[in-house]
């Protein structure tokens, strides 16, 4: 049972990360790609996260996992942060791309 | 068997697919970003073929440190002259195509043709494996570097050491970028300084610790130094300093001299030169290769000889 | 049969390596061209030997590990020479004989035909 939710997990995962991806590469500009990487990615790799700790199952490497996941979290909010100032500062319209 | 063979034929073909966007790529820059997801994957190669000791030193040194290393390179040739940085200028040809595959074919055939005689694990890896219950580690790779080894790494440092004083010497005084890229004001920025460098220095202390029996070791908790160095210069908190300080040439000496203790105390005792000492002497000299890893790379991603800090 | 994917890609991007070495005129270019060269034959020393219990042979382990640490102390210098090359002689090309068209320059005239050669 453990073994299939596991499983669900990790595809909506893997599926959550192609289409941060996609949106990454399809979308017209930064700031729609700051969008998608960080809140696509960010759960795609909570997703894939619970399903690695589902089947392992010992405490330690949930916590890992978690920890895993935090640190991967603040790294993207920081970078995106810093991604949309500059572009900002550099007077990057919406609709230019870029 | 035939699904761990297609996970490893996907994982090749990415590979490959990275490697040919950066030898091939048009912008120089697309190039570098490019060189650090290959550096990843390579991370991911060596986890999936059981080498996790290398898993770690890749992504931070081989992927993180040199990227890193490449970009601010890069941002220093913009300083000096935007247009002529990324000019490209390629020498395309044939016969540089041929050569390519003719490189390709040769390690091909070697690697094939040492896979199919190759059956008998090598004799000083049985020789390790088989000793290594007498030296008190847990962890083989440890113990070549350490203790079976000592020599090539003591070497290794000196290599680290000499290209700090070669690129310190190559550094002009005039005119220098400094890489940093946002102030200390942000609050963004300073809670991720304050959450990562705690956990920067846990986590290196850990690696460091744990690599006697597990994976881990002096370089990967060097080079997670070195990650947190390159935050606190990309952030502000620290910043480059022209005239060297005394404590920080201490740092970067003390990886060599401390395997130096370890090759010339045994000899002291009446020992062979480099003779085992014991857990302890082992952590001492990991102890300091650290530091110096560390501060060597930290100093080669700021360009100068020393650090002061930066005002918070 | 996986180890022998592996030596094939091991082999693939070292040639890309090597294409990339020889077509490249800036500097930095042939540095991430050398590193793929480097990698691929990293994998190949972990690759090739037969495993010990399971694990890889953990002497090749070692001696990659400090190939590593010596590939990014190269490519750290080698960067540094490649800064102050460019503050030299501005433009980060190693090639005497380079058509500077294609780096952006103008066309060399009769005039100064040698003068293309006294970039050391």
């Amino acid at each position: 049972m453990t073994d299939l939710l596991a499983l669900v997990f990790l595809l909506s995962g893997c599926f959550f990360i192609f289409a941060g991806t996609v949106g990454m590469i399809r979308l017209p500009d930064v700031y729609c790609r700051l969008h998608a990487m960080t809140k696509a990615d960010n759960l795609g790799l909570l997703l894939i996260c619970l399903s690695l700790l589902l089947l392992d199952g010992r405490v330690r490497i949930a916590l890992l996992l978690l920890l895993i996941w935090l640190l991967a979290l603040l790294a993207s909010t920081v970078s995106a942060h810093l991604i949309a100032r500059h572009s900002r500062a550099r007077q990057v319209n919406e609709r230019d791309g870029g | 068997m035939s699904a761990p063979l297609a996970v490893d034929v996907l994982l090749g073909l990415i590979l490959v697919g990275l490697a040919a966007q950066v030898a091939i790529g048009e912008h120089l820059f697309r190039a570098i970003v490019f060189y650090v997801a290959f550096g990843l994957s390579m991370s991911v190669i060596w986890a999936r073929l059981g080498a996790p000791d290398l898993a770690l030193a890749d992504a931070a040194i081989g992927a993180g440190l040199t990227g890193a290393l490449m970009m601010v390179a890069f941002r220093r040739l913009v300083e000096i002259d935007p247009k002529q940085a990324q000019a490209q200028g390629t020498r395309s040809s044939a016969l540089a195509v041929l050569i390519g595959v003719l490189a390709a074919g040769m390690v091909a055939t070697i690697g094939l043709t040492a896979l199919t005689l190759e059956q008998q694990p090598g004799r000083a890896g049985l020789q390790v494996m088989e000793t290594l219950g007498d030296t008190g580690l847990g962890n083989p790779i440890t113990g070549v570097l350490l203790v079976f080894r000592g020599f090539d790494t003591l070497i290794e440092m000196t290599v680290l050491l000499t290209a700090f004083v070669g690129s310190r010497v190559m550094t002009t005084r005039s005119r220098f970028y400094v890489a940093t890229i946002a102030g200390f004001q942000l609050p963004l920025v300073r809670t991720l300084v304050a959450v990562i460098l705690p956990l920067a220095a846990l986590i290196a202390m850990h690696l460091l610790w744990i690599g006697s029996d597990q994976p881990g070791g002096a370089f990967q908790a060097g080079s997670v130094l070195a990650g947190a160095g390159v935050l606190l210069l990309l952030t502000g908190t620290l910043l480059p300093a022209s005239k060297s300080r005394a404590l920080v040439r201490l740092a970067l000496v003390a990886g060599v001299a401390s395997l130096c203790v370890l090759v010339l105390a045994p000899m002291l005792r009446g020992q062979v030169a480099m003779a085992y000492l014991g857990r302890g002497s082992l952590l001492f000299a990991e102890a300091l290769m650290m530091v110096s890893i560390a501060t060597s790379l930290t100093l080669l991603f700021a360009g100068r000889p020393s650090l002061k800090v930066g005002r918070p | 049969m996986t180890s022998a994917v592996f030596v094939l890609v091991a082999a693939a991007i070292f040639g890309l390596g090597v294409h990339g070495l020889l077509v490249s005129a800036h500097i930095m270019r042939k540095l991430l061209a050398l590193n793929l060269m480097l990698s691929a034959l990293f994998l190949l020393l972990i690759v090739v030997p037969a495993t010990i219990d399971g694990r890889p042979d953990p002497v090749p382990q070692a001696l990659v590990l400090t190939g590593i640490v010596i590939a990014v102390s190269t490519t750290a210098f080698a960067l540094a020479l490649m800064v102050r090359l460019f503050r030299k002689q501005g433009h980060a090309s190693i090639h005497p004989d380079i058509d500077p068209r294609l780096l952006g320059r103008k066309a060399p005239s009769k005039a100064n035909k040698t003068a293309q050669g006294d970039d050391r």
